[in-house]
């Protein structure tokens, strides 16, 4: 079941940048103002983690992908994976928490290459370690 | 918030075991909430109580306004609830049930969660559109929810209902628990809804609901009231007489009893009671259990349950319709206990319920005699599941049912689902505000059938008219 929400196609090209471009470090999805079409709501190129989980609003749900940066255990050099985040705060309304849960799907399914996934309701379950505790059990 | 709804003004129906729920898509609450059970007369009964029923309009009209659905009101509009006939008379909606009618049975159209008896239900959708939304229905699209278990028997009843009965344009059927999970904000979750018939658990993954994992047993409100109608109906260890259990529709005037605990002396209605029939007499007696039970019944937050320390648990002051009064304890926690371990707290030693006795022992469902706790259930659902799905679903277990609303429900669950899967990351999610836990697939269905992008999933009348069933079961 999905509410029919598409993503807009900038959506799409800024996925490709981040993932290819190396240059992006996430990239943070909306509503459009109409609630008809998935949108980019900001793109960064700051690989502060923090600062990532700060522009997740505390009332508001959004979708994200973040280019999650890790070092393999022994020193087996550095890994990327990209990391979509679905965060849907408890505070948020009734209405938004459905609008996004319906939408995910639309999304999700147009970005190829996503490694990880995180469905996060609090701060506490999107921290650097819980993601980092995805990236190494595969 | 608006969510430009296109002017679409669709309508949201929420068929449950208790009660129906109706409203306008993009409104927070249902507009409508009455009971599943409805009432009827055959015609030769009303016939011979024609007498005592003029007798009833002896100034007691404050519930009395007889206000009835005939089976086919306003002549052919309503032709959809006549076909069958057999003399059925139905009473739905808020005025059905609840208003005391001679020789009125009751009965209810919803069995095992699912709708099984389509005239009555449709004799109810008719009365919810014409009679308490005011709309006019060949305007209106319709979202209906269904169970993971829905029949193709019970949809289709439910298409012909819509389509052909009030002339819909357009329908749509929304998965229960799909809805209540997404209404969370949570494409993947594990629903766990306690209602009246069914305790569910209902795995969802990416916004689809598995058949698979699905589980349900007959353990809610319906099954708590039946255990509790007998322990009042019989003497008990602090109580040397049963209960009357008397509705106010039987009473004609109480004499109040000032001391706790005694027996009270209600005067009954003698012109109704020889024309009150056994179905609607039950009905009416669980009504008053069901109102001690919303008002008192808690479940402890700790597992195992101990008699002997019963005593020291908060008193509630509890007064029945017949004036009896009393100071409750230990029942408040002993019949709920059932919730979380039924083989001990629930009492196979007397006839439960006709109704819940269908529901079949199988993959997906375990029957009135293998009854198992929530959090087994919870679990067994879970464990049917793909690997890769079980943390996700286990850090994600969405709470809904007006049955969860039981004080104390979600912490005892938390307690008991830890010592079912210790060590591993459990989260209970459950709506704060009591109606979204109530009515959350309502409310769900509320917000998608609003949206404006909606509009390409319905099943239009004239698709159903080319393709029939295949095109309603092709939509998801």
């Amino acid at each position: 079941m999905s509410s029919g929400v598409q993503p807009s196609q900038e959506c799409l090209e800024k996925f490709q940048e981040l993932k290819t471009g190396k240059k992006l470090s996430y990239v943070i999805y909306g509503l459009s103002d109409d609630k008809r079409s998935i949108v980019v709501l900001k793109t960064s190129e700051d690989k502060d983690f923090d600062k990532f989980v700060a522009e997740l609003p505390e009332k508001e749900c959004r979708w994200a992908v973040y280019d999650f940066e890790f070092e393999l255990p022994g020193g087996e050099g550095v890994r990327n994976k990209l990391t979509f985040v679905m965060w849907s705060p408890d505070d948020a309304n009734v209405r938004n928490k459905m609008v996004f849960a319906s939408s995910k799907d639309a999304l999700r399914r147009r970005l190829e290459g996503i490694a990880i996934e995180i469905q996060a309701t609090e701060y506490s379950e999107i921290t650097k370690e819980a993601v980092m505790d995805k990236a190494l059990r595969r | 918030m608006v969510y430009n709804g296109d002017e679409v003004s669709a309508l949201v129906v929420d068929f449950g075991s208790a009660t129906t729920r109706a409203g306008y898509a993009g409104e927070d609450t249902p507009r409508v909430v009455c009971p599943s059970f409805y009432g009827y007369t055959t015609e030769e009964a009303s016939a011979s109580t024609s007498s005592a029923a003029n007798g009833d309009g002896d100034g007691h009209a404050t519930n009395g306004d007889d206000v009835s659905m005939e089976p086919a009101p306003e002549g052919a509009e309503g032709a959809g609830s006549k076909q069958k006939g057999a003399g059925r008379r139905f009473y739905v909606g808020d005025d059905g049930v609840g208003v005391w009618r001679p020789g009125m049975e009751v009965d209810n159209f919803m069995l095992d969660g699912v709708v099984n008896d389509p005239e009555p239900a449709a004799a109810l959708l008719h009365h919810i559109l014409r009679d308490r939304l005011c709309v006019d229905p060949t305007e209106h699209p319709l979202m209906l929810t269904e169970p993971a278990w829905n029949t193709p028997k019970a949809r289709q009843a439910l298409a012909e209902m819509v389509f052909e009965g009030e002339g819909m344009p357009a329908l749509y059927f929304g998965s229960s628990g799909v809805l209540s999970a997404f209404a969370a904000g949570k494409p993947t979750a594990l629903v766990l809804d306690v209602g009246y018939a069914n305790s569910s658990a209902v795995p969802v993954v990416d916004g689809y609901a598995l058949r698979a994992g699905t589980m349900r047993q007959p353990l809610g409100s319906s099954l708590l009231v039946s255990q509790l109608h007998h322990h009042f109906t019989n003497p008990s260890r602090d109580r040397a007489f049963p209960l009357s259990l008397l509705p106010r529709q039987l009473i004609a005037k109480r004499v109040p009893t000032s001391e706790i605990g005694g027996r009270p002396k209600p005067i009954v209605r003698d012109d109704r009671a020889p024309h009150t029939t056994a179905s609607w007499k039950l009905w009416a007696e669980n009504n008053v259990v069901e109102g001690w039970k919303e008002a008192c019944t808690e479940v402890v937050s700790y597992k195992g349950f101990d008699f002997q320390t019963a005593n020291d648990l908060p008193r509630v002051l509890y007064e029945l319709p017949d004036g009896y009064t009393q100071n409750y304890s230990e029942e408040r926690y002993r019949f709920s206990e059932m919730l979380f371990d039924p083989k001990n707290y629930f009492d196979q030693s007397f006839e439960p319920p006709a109704t819940l006795r269908v529901t079949p022992n199988s993959d997906h469902s375990h029957s009135l005699k293998d009854l198992v706790s929530l959090s087994q259930l919870v679990h067994d659902s879970i464990m049917s599941c793909d690997v890769d799905v079980r943390a996700a679903l286990l850090q994600n277990i969405v709470v809904v049912g007006n049955t969860s609303l039981t004080r104390g429900l979600i912490e005892r669950l938390d307690v008991e689902l830890a010592a079912v899967m210790p060590s591993q990351k459990i989260k209970i999610h459950s709506p704060t505000i009591p109606f979204e836990r109530k009515y959350a697939s309502w409310v769900g269905g509320s917000v998608l059938a609003s949206l404006g992008t909606f509009h390409q999933l319905w099943v239009t009348k004239d698709e159903y008219e080319e393709h029939g069933m295949s095109i309603v079961n092709q939509s998801e």
